[in-house]
C-alpha cells in the first residue's frame, strides 16, 4: 500500500521534482499531466508506429526495437507488478474499491463466458492502437490514408489523459473537440470511457484493468521476466479462496493444478492470492528463483480475520457464475 | 497615389523606421523544393543523407501578408549570425543563386537556434540599425525527450546583437510547444545584454492587427494573441501555422560616426517572427464534456442497479420437516 502511494505520487507529481524516467515506463505514465516524470510506452510505441514502411525498416525501425528494449528491460524486473503496484490507474481503481467498500455496496464478478468473451477486447486494443498510426502513414489494404486526427488513438479515449491531469488541478483536457468529425467522435469516446472507467470500477474490482492494452503487452513478455509467481499444485486444495480474493477474478488460479507458472494476462500480480492461502508452499513469488513471499499456513491464520471480511463481502444480490 | 503612399506606410514599424524580418515561408518560386522539417515545420532543403538546411527568407514591411521578399542583391552590407542552442556561432550561407534572398544553415543540435540579420545605415543624423530574428525550434521526436527545460532556452544576449528580443518561455513549455491564439505571450528586449525600459513592441498578427504596448523595468512586455478572423467552425484548419510579427523600436540619443557619417541618434528596430495555431480550445467544449460525462454515469450507473435489482432473489426461508 505504501509503496503503491508512493508510487502514484511520483508518477503524478514526479515533475515538480525535475525527476525524468524516460520514454518507455511500463504502466500509465501520462505526458497529458504535465508533471508526469517519463512516458507511457504505449503513446511511444503509438508516435513510433506512424511512420511509413520505409522508415521503419531503416533508421527509424532502430529507434523502434530501442525504445522496445528499453520497455521489456523495465517490464521484465518487476514483470505485471507494474499494473498491481505503480499504474496510477490501477491506484485510483482501488481507492474507488475501498469507496465502495465502506458504502457497503457489494462488488460484481463476471461470469465465465463473459470472463472469456470480454478479455479478448485488450488486445483489440493493442491491434488497432497499433494499425491506426500505421495506417496513418500508410495505404493498409486499399485504405486511403486514416486522418492525422487519430494521432496517438488510444492515448485518446484513455481515462488516464483526463484524469492523471485532475490531480494537479489541470482540466484542460476535459473537453470534447468540435474542430471536425474525427476530433469531435474520439473526444467524445474519450469522456464515455472516462465514465465508464469511475462507474465500472465502482462496481466491479479492477474494472479497467481488464481492457487494457498495456495488460496484453505486458503479457507478450511476461515469461522472460525476473518476478514470478509459482503454484505448486500438489498442496492446493482447491479451497478457492485465491480465486475469491482475486480483483479480477481470475478462476484458473485456483483450478489449475498442473501449471506453476500462474501469472494470466488478466494478471496484476497483486498476490492477494497468496495472503489468502492457507496451505504451505502452494503458492509463492520469486525473484530469479529466489522466493520472496509464500503462502503459509500460519499467514494464513494471522491474516485470518482481514480475509475474512474481504471474502464475505461478494454480492448478495448477483448470482455468480452462471 | 494613395496606394504607393499604403505600400510605402507600410514597410514601416509604428516609430517610422523600416522594418525587416524573417519569414519561414518560401516565395512561390521555391514551394516546390522546400520540405517541412521536424516537429515545428521548419522550412528545410535536403543537405546529404538524412540531413537538412534550415532557411530562412527575408521580407520587408510590417505586415505579414503584405511585406515583400528582399531580393538577393539587396542589402549586401548586412551582417548575418546563427546561434547554435549551445550559444555558439555557426555558419550561416546566402545562396547567391537564388532571385530572393535566402539564409540556411546546418540544425545537427536539438533546441532553438536563433538567426539575426543586422542592417545599419545614417540617415538624417540617425544611425538605424535594423535587426531581423527568428527563434527556431529544431526538435524531432525520434532524439528523444530529454534535457527538455535546456532545449528550450533562449540563450543569453550576443554581444554582436545590437538590440535583441526573446519570447519568454513559459513554465509548462516543452518541445512541441506552439503559441495559440488566446495566449498570453511576453518578450524581454535587451540592449547591450541589459533590461531595456520603455520600447516600443509592436505586435502584429496574420491578418494585420496590430497593438503596441512598452517595456517595463525589467525589459519585458506582455501581450495577448488574440484571434481576429473567423471562419465556420467546420472550416477550420487547426493544423494551419499562422505567423506574428514582434517589432521593438527604441531610439537613444548616441552621438558617433558609422562609415564616416557622423550621426547624433541611433534607432534600433528589432523584429521577431514566429507562427501560432488557432487556439487550442476554440472549438472544444467543457460543458458538453461535462454534460456528456454525466449522462454516460447516470446511464451505467443505472444501468448496473437495474441489473442487479432484476436479478436479486426474495429471500425465502425453506423447512424440511421429518413429515
Amino acid at each position: 500500500m505504501v509503496f503503491q502511494i508512493l508510487a502514484f505520487l511520483l508518477l503524478i507529481y514526479g515533475g515538480y521534482l525535475s525527476i525524468h524516467i524516460g520514454t518507455s515506463i511500463p504502466t500509465f505514465a501520462c505526458p497529458y499531466n504535465q508533471e508526469c516524470p517519463g512516458t507511457c510506452y504505449l503513446i511511444s510505441v503509438q508516435h513510433q508506429a506512424h511512420n511509413t514502411w520505409a522508415s521503419l525498416f531503416g533508421f527509424r525501425g532502430k529507434a523502434f526495437l530501442i525504445s522496445l528494449l528499453s520497455f521489456v528491460l523495465l517490464f521484465i524486473v518487476i514483470n505485471k507488478a507494474w499494473c498491481g503496484y505503480v499504474c496510477p490507474l490501477g491506484t485510483i481503481q482501488d481507492w474507488i474499491t475501498k469507496l465502495r467498500n465502506r458504502m457497503g455496496i457489494s462488488f460484481s464478478r463476471y461470469d465465465d463466458l463473459s470472463f472469456k468473451r470480454l478479455k479478448a477486447i485488450k488486445y483489440v486494443l493493442l491491434v488497432l492502437l497499433l494499425f491506426i498510426p500505421l495506417g496513418m502513414s500508410n495505404s493498409i489494404f486499399g485504405l486511403p490514408l486514416f486522418s492525422h486526427d487519430l494521432g496517438a488513438p488510444f492515448c485518446q479515449i484513455c481515462p488516464g489523459r483526463v484524469i492523471t491531469p485532475l490531480f494537479i488541478g489541470d482540466t484542460s483536457q476535459l473537453f470534447i473537440d468540435f474542430t471536425n468529425t474525427t476530433t469531435m467522435i474520439m473526444s467524445s469516446l474519450g469522456i464515455i470511457v472516462l465514465a465508464m472507467f469511475l462507474i465500472g470500477s465502482f462496481f466491479k474490482k479492477r474494472f479497467f484493468c481488464f481492457f487494457c492494452p498495456m495488460s496484453a503487452l505486458h503479457y507478450l513478455f511476461s515469461r522472460f521476466s525476473m518476478l514470478r509467481l509459482i503454484k505448486n499444485g500438489d498442496n492446493c486444495t482447491k479451497c478457492g479462496n485465491c480465486y475469491r480474493v482475486c480483483d479480477v477474478g481470475i478462476k484458473a488460479i485456483a483450478e489449475d493444478i498442473e501449471h506453476s507458472y500462474m501469472v494470466k494476462d488478466d494478471c496484476m500480480m497483486c498476490f492477494k492470492c497468496i495472503e489468502a492461502c492457507p496451505e504451505n508452499d502452494c503458492l509463492k513469488v520469486s525473484f530469479l528463483t529466489m522466493p520472496v513471499f509464500k503462502s503459509t499456513e500460519e499467514g494464513f491464520f494471522s491474516r485470518n480475520l482481514h480475509l475474512n471480511s474481504e471474502m464475505q463481502k461478494p454480492s448478495k444480490t448477483i448470482i455468480e457464475d452462471e | 497615389m494613395l496606394f504607393s503612399f499604403f505600400i510605402l506606410h507600410s514597410n514601416f514599424s509604428a516609430h517610422g523606421s523600416e522594418v525587416l524580418w524573417l519569414t519561414n515561408i518560401p516565395p512561390g518560386e521555391r514551394q516546390k523544393e522546400i520540405t517541412a522539417s521536424g516537429m515545428h515545420k521548419l522550412s528545410s532543403i535536403k543537405a546529404g543523407r538524412g540531413k537538412v538546411r534550415i532557411v530562412q527568407w527575408v521580407t520587408r514591411g510590417n505586415n505579414v501578408l503584405s511585406s515583400a521578399y528582399i531580393l538577393n542583391s539587396e542589402l549586401p552590407e548586412a551582417e548575418i549570425y546563427c546561434y547554435t542552442p549551445e550559444g555558439d556561432l555557426q555558419e550561416c550561407n546566402v545562396d547567391s543563386t537564388k532571385h530572393f534572398k535566402e539564409l540556411s544553415f546546418n540544425n545537427p543540435l536539438e533546441g532553438y537556434y536563433n538567426l539575426y540579420l543586422i542592417r545599419k545605415e545614417v540617415r538624417n543624423d540617425t544611425l538605424f540599425i535594423l535587426t531581423a530574428k527568428a527563434e527556431l525550434l529544431n526538435h524531432s521526436c525520434r532524439n528523444g525527450h530529454k534535457d527538455v527545460d535546456e532545449k528550450i532556452q533562449s540563450g543569453d544576449h550576443h554581444e554582436k546583437i545590437p538590440m535583441d528580443i526573446v519570447r519568454k518561455r513559459t513554465r509548462l513549455e516543452n518541445l512541441h510547444f506552439f503559441v495559440a491564439s488566446g495566449d498570453r505571450i511576453s518578450f524581454r528586449v535587451s540592449k547591450s545584454s541589459k533590461p531595456l525600459m520603455d520600447a516600443s513592441v509592436t505586435f502584429v498578427t496574420h491578418q494585420g492587427w496590430e497593438k503596441t504596448v512598452k517595456t517595463n523595468r525589467k525589459g519585458e512586455a506582455e501581450i495577448q494573441v488574440i484571434q481576429d478572423y473567423f471562419s465556420p467552425w467546420q472550416d477550420i484548419n487547426n493544423r494551419n501555422i499562422y505567423n506574428y510579427l514582434i517589432i521593438a523600436d527604441y531610439t537613444s540619443q548616441e552621438k558617433g560616426s558609422f562609415m564616416g557619417e557622423s550621426y547624433k541618434h541611433i534607432h534600433y528596430t528589432t523584429s521577431l517572427s514566429d507562427g501560432y495555431y488557432p487556439s487550442k480550445v476554440m472549438y472544444s467544449s467543457l460543458s458538453w464534456a461535462l454534460g456528456l460525462f454525466l449522462l454516460c454515469s447516470l446511464i451505467a450507473g443505472g444501468g448496473v442497479v437495474y441489473y442487479r435489482n432484476k436479478r436479486s432473489r426474495v429471500y425465502r426461508e425453506i423447512r424440511i420437516t421429518n413429515n
